[in-house]
């Protein structure tokens, strides 16, 4: 016999729950005159690496901070794999890692004793963790020299050990790969996909480098002036199919393409791209079209957008020209 | 059991052997100075290393509450200033038992200090006077044996850890209304003064220490004074009078530290 529709409806909503790792829904937290956050949802898959995208500003840290528990929410709810954060039990925090904002420890002490004052605040976590976290991050060398005499990039890796620190459940990292050089965020980007591919962790990860947010999410929420503007897949979120194409005149071209298809949204793209949403059976009508009117067309590809063009169509440049 | 977050706070006492003995050095050289000027007029008879000790406590601990102020004042608003304290809170620690392992911690360093003082204060007196029995020329009463003497200066010092407990979680609360160390210290050191002139403006009795300064000796007298002032005079039983001298900085000390727990559970982290 088949199952009602009503619960058929709770088995999928009780799937969405156990499925979440983190669930957001109507959150709200104002400073002063500023509404930092707007009936803020977010869900986050268990075993996803997850993007969190915004401006500056637009509320990214002030979430991360309240589900660290480090400021309260006016309103709404925020879970971590099913236990409220939100004047909740801080118990959930042992499972997960937390690197939010710029990492900061005791200068007058070693990496590897800055390490071990969180593995005692965690409880359970050995001596052999500490140094495993330390070796994860290529700190091994530099695990008995004071924190104080760090390079930024250096302190960078000593937060991210510590936010993996006892191979936690879920990590959470806000701008994890400031302050490292390409071979750091290349090894960071290895670690975060071994971790999610091996041990299953959840990500969430909040960056404003599009390109490495774009290698490394299944997922992203796009956040904007403290609301969710956009949830989902990077094939869901661009789905549409665009086409680019780069010609000799992109003013001319831009003009010309308005006027010969409906809503077709062309916009310009760095350097000479032009991007447009049509049909891929119009695109041999496109070239020719430019090529009778004069312009040189030098390349024409159709795929979803990339994450810079979602990014920009959704939230803008924020005033950056 | 030792909690967590208190284990980490001795963890990072036991990483400043050279900050600690720092102030051992200080405290010695303070304790010198200080009775190098004060030595002549001190009694030179039997017994009268306890003079010394007394009278190098009671001028030593107006240095400590001062010290203490401010040492309490920037324990959490300058950790919390830098960021160690938002990554130390986004662990699985509540705020309460962070605050609590963090009073704890600066206890632990107030136990020292006064330790630490009394052994400094104990050797500079023997190497000036002898530390026998004593008659007590003040009261002109009768002779008061070595170890009665110990013990008397034993029971201050005991006092003294309260009152300066009380003053150490006053910094505390100071520590939590503010994210920036340099107001917060400007606060204690501003309210240390303020309490140190009127205390001695009105003769206000605020911790055990002061009980070293009236005469000499007479910190094996608990029990013979009468009075007790604490802004205003009360006349009180022996009994009732050491019942008060634990009681009020006892009163202070957790008034202080609930409402710095308060204070705490309502503040943003990181802002």
């Amino acid at each position: 016999m088949p199952d009602a529709p009503g619960d058929s409806a709770a088995a999928e909503e009780t799937s969405h729950e156990q499925r979440a790792a983190i669930e957001v829904r109507a959150l709200s937290r104002r400073f002063g005159e500023t509404l930092a956050l707007r009936d803020f949802d977010m869900t986050v898959f268990r075993g996803e690496v997850h993007g969190f995208l915004g401006r500056n500003g637009a509320g990214k840290t002030t979430a991360i901070r309240i589900l660290a528990g480090l400021i309260n929410a006016d309103a709404g709810r925020a879970e971590i794999l099913g236990e409220g954060v939100v004047g909740g039990s801080h118990a959930v925090r042992r499972r997960v890692g937390f690197l939010v904002e710029s990492p900061a420890f005791f200068a007058h002490l070693n990496g590897r004793d800055n390490l071990w004052c969180h593995a005692m605040l965690m409880g359970g976590i050995e001596k052999s963790q500490v140094d495993a976290s330390l070796d994860l991050f290529g700190l091994s060398a530099a695990a008995g020299r004071k924190v104080g005499g760090y390079s930024l990039g250096m302190r960078q890796r000593l937060g991210l050990a510590q936010a993996f620190l006892g191979d936690p459940e879920i990590i959470v990292l806000d701008e994890p790969a400031i302050g490292l050089d390409p071979g750091g965020v290349i090894a960071i980007r290895e670690i975060i996909q071994r971790y999610s591919a091996e041990k299953g962790t959840t990500f969430l990860i909040s960056s404003h480098t599009l390109g490495e947010m774009e290698r490394l999410c299944s997922r992203v929420s796009i956040i904007d002036e403290g609301a969710l503007v956009a949830e989902g897949t990077l094939g869901d979120l661009g789905a549409t199919g665009r086409i680019t194409v780069r010609v000799d005149n992109t003013p001319k071209a831009l003009l010309l393409i308005e006027e010969w298809f409906d809503r077709s949204e062309p916009r310009l793209r760095s350097g000479d791209r032009i991007q447009l949403t049509i049909g891929e059976g119009d695109v041999p009508e496109l070239v020719r079209r430019l090529v009778e009117a004069g312009l040189a067309v030098r390349e024409v590809s159709t795929g979803p957008a990339v994450l810079e063009d979602l990014f920009l169509d959704l939230v803008g440049s924020g005033g950056v020209s | 059991m030792k909690s967590r977050p208190f284990r980490m706070e001795l963890f990072k006492l036991s990483r400043k052997p050279i900050a600690l003995l720092s102030v051992l050095v200080l405290l010695a050289l303070c304790k010198a100075a200080l009775l190098a000027v004060h030595a002549p007029i001190l009694p030179d008879e039997e017994g009268s290393a306890f003079a010394y000790l007394a009278q190098s406590a009671s001028m030593t601990m107006v240095l400590w509450w001062f010290l203490l102020l401010c040492l309490a004042a920037a324990s959490i608003s300058n950790e919390r200033s830098r960021g160690i304290l938002r990554m130390h809170l986004s662990r699985p620690v509540g705020r309460g038992a962070f605050l609590f392992a963090r009073v704890g911690a600066l206890l632990v360093v107030l136990a020292l200090l006064l330790a630490a003082d009394a052994a400094v204060g104990v050797l500079l007196a023997s190497l000036f006077r002898n530390f026998g029995d004593v008659a007590d020329p003040a009261l002109q009463g009768p002779q008061f044996s070595a170890s009665a003497m110990a013990f008397g200066i034993l029971r201050c010092y005991l006092l003294t850890f309260l009152g300066l407990a009380a003053a150490l979680a006053m910094g505390v609360l100071f520590s939590v209304l503010t994210a920036n160390p340099v107001t917060a210290i400007a606060w204690a050191a501003g309210t240390g003064l303020v309490t140190e002139g009127v205390r001695r403006v009105f003769e206000i009795s605020m911790g055990a220490y002061v009980h070293y300064v009236p005469t000499q000796y007479i910190f094996i007298h608990f029990d013979q004074i009468k009075s007790l002032s604490h802004g205003f005079s009360i006349a009180v039983p022996g009994s009732s009078y050491l019942l008060l001298s634990i009681g009020i900085p006892l009163a202070y000390f957790l008034t202080f530290i609930l409402v710095a727990h308060k204070v705490l559970q309502r503040a943003d982290i990181g802002e």
